[in-house]
């Protein structure tokens, strides 16, 4: 893993696609950014989450995986600990394609190679849609405001800790 | 759920979820006085209309769509495209710029054969459910993997603008093509993936693989003088030789019940293998030396040719052909004056094959007057293979009929992981069903 000499920074690995539609959610939110939480980050468009990624995250530094997630109402925003999505590994989503991990897994294959994950959580907001296409459903679309605000909010938390 | 009716001696099995393939399906088979009577690897993702998204576009617009397919062979479907188009419309390619391609593709070679043979097929042979299972144990293999992964992404990424879906290739060339300096950076990682790549073939000849032997119908892209990629002929081991826009000549496409991935046979209703294991039994004297000498130290042809599971010693193989390819093109690329190789669109048909990590992977478009897709049909390499995965499960079920259900669903999957099935690619979870009657 890298050296990282400030302290203060956090990786926010960014996930998702721009052209399939609610999936953009973390994409657009993390342009979104107020400058202060920006100063604070390190912000990386991942587009799949990778165990790589999580890797390169130096030591004694926070991680955050953003991202939209299914299984939460369209338009919710969640923080959830990095510990507890990988550790929900089998209970998540589940395993549909060989090229590629779903995030619970890859989180748990980069927590077994690391020895310990970064500290750290998962910001995600329930998507509704993602069909091919620009353009976030209305729920996600009205609730991207909030989701920056969590998203600045847990940077500057995990900046300052 | 294994189910047994021990009155009637009927008994059905349902498995469901495959792990470590990609896409949506069910594989159900049914047993009658223990014989398999039915195989049927259905695939019912629901079809993704790429032939029909590509209607009413222009050559390189096609290029940029059919890259979407699939995230972890975008080459070769961007590939197969734009070389059909070039061969319609008589493009001559830049030597570099054709050299640049072939980098490209042993990129992403690299990655997917990486994938495959450490994170989706190694777990079945060292007896583990996951990757994540095998880290704890094997955490220098899982390393191992990610660094090889890394290359063949990091190649990409730099040819191809991104790892995943990538955005240079257009017909003619590339929209742009890396400095000599650039490419010279990859010399270091490309030495490193040669070197672990050969122990990737000494670790996998460690393995031991259920006792399956057959003789199949392979096909695999022959070139006169390299190992088949994107140039040369579509050839089988029993004398099929069409040139690589006459896929149609020796093949077609038919509906299954209960899938929605097309299958294909030979024109005389054969099944056939594409993928590694084809390749390296028909190209074998065409493999980098390299490749080559740690083939023959392997001693392992012969399996290859004969048992399925042995397809990931094959991925080994060709791991070290890939790595050791893009550094003969490292060491010889020299910029080309230009990026690529103007043309103009014409009427008429156009098509193209080449070798994505499963397979051959085909293309063929109708194009309009105006330069324009009027048709297209796009063949990717599960489809072709979907009819042998059935045949091979047919022939193998039996033996492990006898196994503890669980024992026996996972030599099953790990012999679909033989083909590194795409199932989204072919329309697509699998979920396997086992009925003994």
């Amino acid at each position: 893993m890298a050296e990282w000499t400030d302290p203060k920074r956090v990786y926010v690995l960014v996930c998702g696609e721009r052209l399939r539609g609610d999936d953009a959610a973390a994409v657009l939110a993390a342009e979104m950014l107020p400058a202060d939480a920006l100063a604070l980050a390190e912000v990386i468009e991942v587009g799949l989450l990778s165990v790589e990624a999580l890797l390169d995250v130096p030591e004694g530094v926070a991680a955050i995986v953003a991202d939209t997630a299914i299984g939460i109402a369209p338009g919710e925003v969640v923080v959830l600990p990095l510990e507890n999505v990988a550790r929900s590994t089998g209970r998540g989503a589940a395993l549909a394609s060989s090229h590629s991990l779903p995030p619970d897994q890859v989180l748990a294959l980069a927590e077994a190679l690391r020895g310990s994950l970064p500290r750290g959580a998962f910001v995600g907001i329930g998507g509704a849609e993602f069909g091919f296409g620009e353009g976030l459903s209305a729920p996600v679309s009205a609730a991207l405001p909030a989701f920056v605000a969590v998203l600045a909010d847990e940077i500057r938390r995990l900046a300052t800790d | 759920m294994p189910k047994a009716d021990i009155a009637t001696g009927e008994h059905n099995f349902e498995v469901v979820g495959i792990a470590r393939v990609e896409g949506e399906g069910t594989l159900r088979l049914r047993i009658s006085d223990g014989e398999v009577s039915e195989a049927r690897l259905s695939i019912f993702e629901a079809p993704r209309y790429f032939e029909k998204l590509v209607v009413g576009r222009t050559p390189d617009e096609v290029v940029d769509i059919v890259t979407r397919i699939c995230g972890i062979c975008p080459v070769a479907y961007q590939s197969g495209a734009s070389m059909a188009f070039e061969h319609l419309f008589e493009v001559e390619i830049d030597p570099q710029v054709k050299a640049l391609r072939k980098l490209f593709y042993w990129g992403e070679w690299i990655e997917s054969h990486a994938l495959h043979v450490y994170m989706l097929h190694a777990p079945d042979f060292l007896g583990y459910e996951s990757a994540i299972a095998m880290a704890r144990d094997h955490k220098p293999v899982v390393e191992q993997a990610l660094r090889l992964k890394r290359t063949g992404n990091d190649l990409m990424k730099l040819i191809g603008g991104r790892a995943i879906h990538p955005v240079s290739m257009r017909v003619g060339g590339f929209s742009h093509t890396p400095t000599r300096a650039q490419i010279e950076a990859l010399r270091e990682p490309l030495t490193e993936a040669l070197a672990l790549s050969q122990a990737t073939l000494k670790l996998v000849g460690t393995f031991k693989a259920p006792k399956f032997e057959r003789d199949p119908l392979y096909v695999a892209i022959k070139h006169p003088t390299e190992y088949g990629l994107s140039e040369g002929r579509i050839v089988s081991n029993d004398g099929i030789d069409v040139p690589l826009w006459g896929w149609r000549d020796a093949f077609h496409e038919e509906q299954h019940e209960g899938t929605n991935a097309l299958h294909a046979r030979t024109t005389d209703g054969r099944t056939y293998m594409l993928g590694p294991s084809a390749r390296v039994s028909l190209n074998a004297d065409q493999l980098h030396p390299l490749a080559a000498e740690a083939l023959r130290a392997s001693g392992l042809a012969e399996q290859i040719a004969r048992n399925p599971y042995w397809a990931i010693a094959a991925r080994s193989v060709e791991l070290i052909h890939s790595s050791a390819a893009a550094l003969d093109i490292v060491d010889s690329y020299q910029e080309p004056a230009r990026p690529f190789t103007p043309w103009a669109p014409r009427g008429g048909e156009a098509g193209w094959g080449t070798e994505a990590p499963r397979g051959i992977c085909w293309h063929h478009y109708d194009v309009d007057d105006n330069g324009r897709i009027a048709a297209a049909q796009i063949i990717a390499p599960t489809g072709q293979n979907q009819g042998m995965i059935e045949q091979d499960l047919t022939a193998f079920a039996p033996q492990v009929l006898s196994l503890p259900h669980a024992e026996a669903t996972v030599r099953l999957e790990q012999l679909i992981r033989s083909y590194d099935p795409c199932i989204s690619c072919a329309t697509h979870f699998l979920k396997i069903e086992i009925e003994r009657d």
